[in-house]
């Protein structure tokens, strides 16, 4: 059972003085799906960057299992908001990298790469170069590269965010069916309240100036929809437009100010 | 609270997929045409300027052979040669030390512009260097070389590697220091080591950056090459020029003048499709 613990930290970035983050404390467990939401600059890619080991706090604890965050690694994959995919490499390459890097053999980890690309609906774009792919084929292969290695925890910024709604909803779906077959721990950042609610087991509210956490709610929409309730259903539940709203209220008021 | 959209991100617009994979986009090809027109008339005036001031007898065939004579001269040399060489031998000789002195300048400069991207220690060591041997004429330090190597061929290979090293290693650091970082964050969650991360994100992304540099360096080192043989060598094309000059053999001197620049041309154009094939997704990601 693996556990990511972030307790009271607080980040800066080089040279400015106010915190870009303020006792942000958020624990991430085996089988938890995390939504943060928050509007533009609140600090939520820093915290994930924080999560990652991309950056170090200035006060507070990062740790996995007990033992402190040093860095990156393998058990914690991570999506990027902007991609960053490898260009030199074809569609399946990209998403085969991982493995790569951990000397599986090329046709074991093509063959992997392949069965990824088609759960993501990218089948048969396998050697198509990256940059002849939209914005939304490329975040769904930054998510099939990040399942490549089967991680622990699954840290994603905004990989929706370029969807269309048509394609955006057959990805939440997808995002669910990854979350229940590995109960990988997730984190997931987006703009979108009602996608944090249908997915999270838990939405995380943050403000900024400095960013903070100013409300987590525990929901279980999700458990509803694989108990057989249908995602209409369940997005037009009474319960769900409530939360919806509470949240809705609790972002723009913040952003009123 | 009134209706609102349930999208709080700040942008607004959200891309439809499917409108933008598959359209091919062209520049306009007639924007392209009209400079080739041009180029090519430009050329075509030069021509006949050149021819007239010879065929009118407005300079002397001395100082301006005809074209003509020039395409004559171009024949002679290339299938009996001048100076004890023909043009391939001359051309041979002039290429071999150019790409002797880049194989010997790559192999110092992608390491040090790998150390200088890389750390501010590595910077600390190198860029005085650099900056020292950047500004300097070739031919200034020359002299120097023969002084220390003689004036066979290994001076002017190190002439010639000396004036390449600074446009690779300043391209290659270029290269290096701007790896995106989200690459390499990448990289590094996916499980790669330090050297993993260099050998599979820092390379790759400098590529273009190190063939750039080589482009520059090779005109640099085709300029200094030609130069460094008028100094002391027995073939050519540069040797081929001054040996001319001192006959007034007029007409392979203006010879040996448009094939360094057709040859520089040639090998610009060379890199830079070299450029395309392996670093095609330049400017469209
Ligand atoms: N590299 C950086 N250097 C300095 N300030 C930064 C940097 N990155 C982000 N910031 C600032 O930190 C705040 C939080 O940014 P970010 O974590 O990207 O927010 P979000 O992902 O919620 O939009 C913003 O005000 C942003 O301007
Ligand atoms: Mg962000």
């Amino acid at each position: 059972m693996s556990r990511l613990e972030i307790s009271n930290v607080t980040a800066h970035y080089e040279g400015a003085a106010a915190p870009v983050l303020a006792n942000v404390s958020l624990a991430l467990g085996a089988g938890e799906f995390v939504a943060v939401i928050g509007r533009s600059g609140c600090g939520k890619t820093t915290l994930l960057n924080l999560a990652a080991g991309f950056a170090f706090p200035t006060s507070g604890r990062l740790t996995l299992d007990g033992q402190p965050v040093r860095g990156p690694g393998p058990e914690r994959a991570v999506v990027f908001q902007d991609d960053a995919l490898f260009p030199w490499l074809s569609a399946v390459d990209n998403v085969a990298f991982g493995l790569q890097l951990k000397g599986v053999p090329k046709n074991d980890r093509r063959e992997a790469a392949r069965g990824l690309l088609a759960r993501v609906g990218l089948a048969g774009l396998d050697e198509r170069p990256i940059w002849r792919l939209s914005g939304g084929q490329r975040q769904r292969l930054g998510l099939a590269r990040a399942l490549a290695i089967e991680p622990a925890f699954l840290l994603m910024d905004e990989p929706l965010g370029a969807l269309d709604a048509m394609t955006r909803e057959h990805m939440q779906q997808l995002l669910l069916d990854i979350f229940l077959a590995t109960r990988a721990g997730i984190l997931l950042i987006t703009h979108s309240i009602e996608e944090a609610l249908f997915l999270a087991t838990r939405v995380v509210v943050m403000a900024p100036n400095p960013g903070r956490i100013v409300r987590t709610l525990d929901v279980d929409f999700s458990r509803r929809v694989r108990a057989g309730e249908s995602a209409r259903a369940v997005k037009s539940a009474p319960d769900f437009i409530e939360a919806r709203a509470e949240l809705l209220d609790l972002v723009f008021e913040r952003e009123a100010q | 609270m009134t209706l609102v959209a349930d999208d709080i991100s700040d942008r607004a617009a959200i891309e439809d997929e499917t409108t933008h994979a598959e359209t091919p986009v062209r520049a306009p090809a007639s924007r392209h045409r009209h400079r080739l027109v041009a180029s090519a008339a430009t050329i075509i005036v030069l021509l006949a300027l050149w021819t007239a001031a010879s065929a009118f007898g407005l300079v002397s065939a001395l100082f301006l052979p005809s074209p003509i004579a020039v395409a004559k001269a171009f024949w002679n040399v290339a299938t009996t040669g001048f100076v004890d060489a023909t043009l391939l031998q001359h051309l041979v000789a002039s290429l071999g030390r150019v790409f002797a002195a880049l194989f010997a300048s790559i192999i110092v400069a992608v390491p040090i512009g790998f150390a200088i991207g890389l750390s501010p220690i590595g910077r600390g060591i190198f860029d005085p260097i650099i900056e020292f041997l950047r500004p300097l004429p070739p031919l200034a330090y020359l002299p120097l070389v023969i002084i220390w190597f003689g004036i066979g061929e290994a001076s002017k290979i190190i002439v010639i590697a000396l004036a390449m090293l600074a446009p690779i290693v300043i391209s290659t650091a270029a290269g290096v220091a701007g790896t995106s970082r989200d690459r390499i964050n990448a990289a590094r969650s996916l499980g790669a080591s330090r050297l993993q991360v260099l050998g599979h994100v820092v390379l790759p992304s400098a590529i273009g950056d190190i063939l750039t540099g080589i482009r520059i360096a090779l005109g640099a080192g085709w300029t200094t090459l030609v130069a460094a043989e008028l100094v002391a060598a027995s073939r050519g094309v540069g040797f081929m020029i001054q040996s001319a000059a001192q006959f007034l053999v007029t007409d392979v001197v203006l010879l040996g003048i448009v094939v360094i620049a057709a040859v520089a041309f040639a090998l610009e154009a060379v890199i830079r499709i070299l450029q395309r094939f392996f670093v095609p997704w330049l400017g469209k990601t």
